[in-house]
């Protein structure tokens, strides 16, 4: 039940965790740096808090057949999503909708995740993952090629990665920052 | 076997970016470490959270009288300026079953003589809501 979650969250520890985790989660996402600001000088803080008080207040209902974390980083993708898409919208007017379906991609919102065309999409996509395959760091690697590989084929956690390659947790920890640095490389060679 | 690159990239954004295995004390250490205030950013998580409990009861607060509005006067009409006599009028005719059996019932037992106006207004008042069972 939604009011168990709210319950849950009354707890200072079990509140912090979450808060901490969308914070980071909304940071990734937007491969922030200190200083910058989204539309109308907001920034991946006030996102986080103003999810925050909508599930409080009840005003955003958590669906009972998801998992209510992942819908938390849903809400924070998609008011990033539309604060891209409406430079003039106000924060606490945003509408997340509960059957939102699919939500506004943040990448399309920040000019990152080419065009509307599938076709150039998928151009796109294969221009990124090919120039993560063959970064430097990479083919100097093979144990982190494995490591992107097998996220590639749908491992979701560090964990699942490990499972899939027989690399320990911990070396897969440390690949998951080098892949993330990688990424954000990519990701400004492609703009 | 051709690749699927828009399920491949949308796979590696989402496996660096999915943290749900991190703990509050990694997570802690790596905002930190990326130069993030976290004892500020918490006070305002909490802060938020506090307001946003805060907002719902109000909201609820404000629904329950909304509905309480809207039921009042659906049974007796408008209680407001009818004289004791009226007042002391409409329970008897209660009483009397002329506004059915459940508000007849809930008269039962009660001296409607012992009650100032505002009381009975009041007790009036309680029987519509109660009788329209919301």
């Amino acid at each position: 039940m939604s009011d168990e979650y709210i319950e849950y969250l009354k707890d200072d520890e079990s509140r912090q965790e979450v808060a901490l985790r969308l914070f980071d989660y909304a940071r990734e996402l937007l491969n922030w740096q200190e200083h910058q600001m989204l539309p109308g000088g907001i920034d991946p803080q006030d996102v986080v808090l103003e999810v925050i008080k909508r599930v409080a207040s009840g005003k955003r209902k958590l669906n009972d057949r998801f998992p209510y974390e992942a819908q938390l980083k849903g809400m924070v993708k998609s008011i990033i999503s539309k604060l891209f898409e409406k430079t003039d919208a106000q924060l606490d007017n945003i509408p997340v909708d509960e059957d939102e379906v699919g939500y506004a991609k943040v990448e399309k919102a920040l000019g990152v995740g080419g065009s509307d065309s599938a076709f150039e999409a998928a151009e796109y996509s294969e221009r990124f993952v090919k120039l993560v395959e063959n970064h430097p760091k990479v083919e100097k690697d093979p144990d982190l090629g494995l490591v992107i590989l097998a996220y590639i084929d749908g491992a979701r956690v560090p964990r699942e990665a490990a499972e899939e390659t027989g690399i320990p947790i911990n070396r897969v920890y440390e690949y998951n920052r080098s892949l993330q640095k990688i990424l954000n490389e990519v990701k400004a060679q492609m703009k | 076997m051709s690749t699927d690159y828009r399920k491949a990239a949308k796979n590696l954004r989402d496996a660096v970016s999915n943290n749900s295995h991190m703990s509050a004390a990694d997570l802690r250490k790596k905002l930190s470490e990326e130069g993030v205030d976290v004892d500020v950013f918490l006070s305002r998580a909490d802060a938020a959270f506090r307001k946003g409990l805060q907002e719902g009861i109000r909201q609820q607060s404000a629904q329950a009288k909304a509905r309480a509005a809207v039921l009042k006067g659906t049974l007796f009409g408008s209680l407001v300026g009818k004289s004791r006599e009226a007042l002391i009028a409409l329970y008897e005719a209660a009483t009397a079953g002329h506004y059915g059996s459940e508000a007849m019932a809930r008269c039962r037992n009660k001296s409607a003589e012992a009650l100032n106006d505002d009381e009975l207004r009041s007790w009036l008042e309680d029987i519509e809501r109660l009788n329209s069972g919301k």
